[in-house]
């Protein structure tokens, strides 16, 4: 899930000297037809999932700031968390009240946007989690997002329970004990409501958890179903009505099967990422993490269903089918990446939109999958990677580099992507204007050394050792522009950290997110030119959304707050101070 | 008087006790419990009121005693110390035990207490998983850690 060592010294290794960036390409496009999804209804202004739609977009309707007015952007008010850890997510904007979650502990503030003067402090609601969970956490205490569904907040506790509050009052309705934080196990991830439901999943890829996701009433917070992502076929929520494209994801029990006696059931395979949802399909799409432990040896097999993405029926929880992005997973890239849903002209020309989820993986894939069977339409590198030279689309696997694979008490060298991944859980925005997705990405490689560990309950259950060096070119960040059905870069945007926040697109044509050092930055999002950037009080791993407040003009609002996995940075030139600041921009 | 499950005891006395270079394979590596095994001892989790105070003291004085520290190390391998502390102690997703600061203080008891009871976030209680022997060497290490880091920074 993270990788960990001695990046500073080893990341000032000689770049190649190649650059990648192709910033002010021609890549201007016409703007779609209304047929190809082109035309969009009003924007109501609000923003009341983490990535505004359940699908996963990001993309905003709203276009006074534009390419042209975006640089006379102002702060026009902002708050401090009171927070010093790594600040993730995105503010959610409910009528003119916004909602935001701090990291351990944490606290919830309601915002209302409507006061006289300037914005103010509705409310505010301190859960107060066990402090134990801190220490079981890899990758920082951070929360990746809340949701809001039935006039609740409802979100996840770093101590594995989920709790609803009362978006009116700020008092909790119900909290449920969803895993056990004394075994390992954390909740960090943005819920999904589906319906009368809320989905939910768990965090400890590190520290061998047993990977679930699950659904609660989202009034009562009753647990509708669970399903796990390793062991029997009951467990994994499996039956005749599971249907993977591919035959060999079709065998009963390889939850159990792919595994060494018992690993599966301390096998990781913990869903903390994003779950987007089609309501055509009436499906759910999320993916799992690493399996545990780092040290391939000690785990022969498959490993399914870890590193893999799987569509569910929301109401059920039954699996419809999977796909396994990393097969047996020998340098842990989790496939816990979003799963934006779109309809592209993929299937061949005259022939219909196909339904599809667009997967950037930590693998360092970009995978073009049919929505409705998990089929791979396409599988293409978007950053630098050496583990396997391509996917076979026929079967669906791999073809793994031999010289690429890691061992127990060896190193393996210069493997692309790191630890990290070539993209890790920062979301991409996608834009129905310009036809492409932003994706924040890393150009990181690993050197690789496993070693044996043993599973001791609340302590890591990890068994690797690795070292971060820089990637081709010398940068270790980019901004993609990425066509989806070209399959190809129509501009990036080297930065010199990996870029590890969220990105925002509106229909103004503009994209924003943010950097390492801090810089909150808007681009032109049909070329990629610098249109406006200001840097805030600490660095951005949040994610960049935008609303229209009761005054009726629009905001754009980002979390500030370094942390997350960007903490392996700290002590380097450039990396800023901690604190966590919500920096709230508005047109004069 | 606490009680140790007889399952740990067991598994110590035929794996741990002295921890000995004679513990190693042949490629040096140190010998593990079956992977099974460790799971079912519990580390204890809670924290804080139940360690054993000021008044003890290691048996392994000064950085003289270099094997406490070779066995110490094992230790720090074998019980996962190594990856949330780092494998050079510098941290990881737990705190560095090389940057001077030490949040329940510093003195071999102090971190004695902190393997022996735990910590409030989440740093898991040994003392129902190890004897107090082996804690006291993990110390050596720690210490042995400290002045191997002052001397010679992070290099990697």
């Amino acid at each position: 899930m993270l990788t960990c060592f001695a990046l500073a010294t080893a990341c000032s290794s000689e770049p190649d000297g190649k650059r990648t960036e192709v910033r002010g390409g021609s890549a201007v496009r016409a703007t779609p037809s209304v047929a190809s999804g082109g035309a969009q209804p009003p924007d109501d202004g609000q923003w009341t999932t983490q990535a505004k739609t359940v699908t996963g977009w990001r993309y905003s309707g709203l276009a006074e700031i534009d390419t042209a007015s975006v640089k006379g952007l102002r702060e026009a008010w902002s708050f401090s968390t009171g927070t010093l850890r790594g600040h993730e997510g995105a503010p959610l904007v409910v009528g003119s009240t916004m909602y935001l979650v701090t990291p351990f502990p944490n606290t919830a503030y309601a915002i209302d946007l409507a006061a006289s003067v300037q914005p103010a402090v509705k409310w505010r609601f301190d859960p107060n989690p066990q402090q134990r969970a801190v220490g079981k956490a890899c990758c920082d205490v951070v929360i990746r997002g809340w949701a809001y569904a039935d006039g609740k907040l409802i979100y996840n506790l770093l101590d594995a329970h989920t709790v609803a509050v009362d978006a009116a009052t700020g008092k909790e309705v119900w909290r449920t004990p969803m895993d056990d934080v004394k075994r390992g196990a954390t909740m960090t991830m943005a819920p999904l409501v589906v319906g009368d439901k809320v989905i939910v999943g768990n965090s400890g890829g590190e520290m061998g958890v047993h990977g679930w996701l699950a659904a609660l009433d989202v009034a009562t917070g009753r647990e509708v179903w669970r399903a796990f992502v390793t062991g029997s076929d009951s467990l994994v929520r499996l039956d005749s009505t599971f249907r993977p494209y591919y035959e060999a994801l079709r065998q009963p029990n390889l939850g159990v099967s792919t595994w060494p006696p018992d690993e599966w059931a301390r096998g990781g395979g913990a869903s903390w990422g994003w779950v987007t949802y089609d309501s055509t399909q009436h499906l759910i799409f999320y993916g799992t993490s690493n399996p545990s432990p780092w040290n391939q040896e000690q785990r022969p097999g498959a490993n399914l269903f870890t590193a893999a993405i799987l569509a569910r029926d929301p109401d059920t929880g039954m699996a419809r089918w999977a796909y396994q992005t990393t097969p047996h997973d020998e340098w842990d890239y989790d496939g816990v990446n979003e799963n934006t849903v779109l309809d592209l002209p993929v299937g061949g020309a005259g022939q219909p939109d196909v339904p599809v989820i667009v997967h950037f993986d930590r693998n360092a894939f970009v995978y073009v999958i049919d929505r409705r069977n998990g089929r791979v339409l396409s599988a293409t590198p978007f950053q630098a990677l050496n583990w396997a030279d391509s996917v076979n689309l026929a079967t669906g696997l791999p073809h793994v580099r031999e010289d690429k694979r890691t061992w127990q008490d060896k190193w393996t060298r210069n493997i692309c992507p790191n630890a990290l991944g070539a993209k890790n859980h920062p979301p991409t925005a996608w834009s129905p204007r310009t036809r492409l997705l932003y994706a924040p990405t890393m150009n990181l490689c690993m050197d690789f050394k496993a070693r044996p560990v043993s599973y001791i309950a609340g302590t890591p259950y990890w068994g690797a050792e690795t070292k971060t060096v820089v990637g081709p070119g010398g940068h270790r960040g980019e901004l993609l522009a990425w066509d989806p059905v070209a399959r190809r870069k129509v501009w990036g945007v080297t930065e010199k950290f990996p870029v590890h926040s969220g990105v925002l697109a509106t229909a103004g044509d503009v994209v924003f997110y943010g950097t390492v050092e801090g810089d909150f930055k808007a681009l032109h999002a049909r070329t990629g030119a610098l249109l406006w950037s200001k840097r805030l009080s600490s660095g951005i791993i949040g994610a960049p959304m935008t609303y229209r407040a009761p005054d009726g003009k629009q905001y754009v609002a980002v979390l500030s707050g370094i942390g997350g996995v960007m903490g392996l940075f700290k002590g380097e030139a450039g990396y800023p101070p901690q604190g966590g600041t919500l920096h709230v921009f508005a047109l004069p | 008087m606490r009680l140790r499950p007889g399952a740990a005891a067991l598994w110590w006395t035929m794996l741990c006790s002295g921890c000995s270079a004679a513990d190693r394979d042949d490629r040096g590596a140190p010998l593990l419990p079956p992977a099974s095994t460790a799971g079912l001892v519990p580390t204890g989790d809670l924290a804080g009121g139940l360690d054993r105070g000021a008044g003890i003291r290691s048996p392994y004085t000064e950085a003289a005693d270099q094997q406490a520290v070779y066995d110490g190390e094992v230790l720090y391998n074998q019980m996962n110390c190594v990856d949330c502390h780092g494998y050079q102690g510098q941290g990881n997703m737990c705190p560095s035990l090389v940057d001077g600061e030490w949040l329940f203080g510093d003195s071999p008891v102090d971190q004695f207490n902190s393997v022996y009871a735990g910590r409030a976030k989440g740093m898991p209680a040994y003392g129902k998983l190890l004897p107090d022997d082996s804690i006291w060497k993990i110390v050596a290490y720690l210490e042995a850690l400290k002045t191997r880091h002052d001397k010679k920074p992070d290099t990697q």
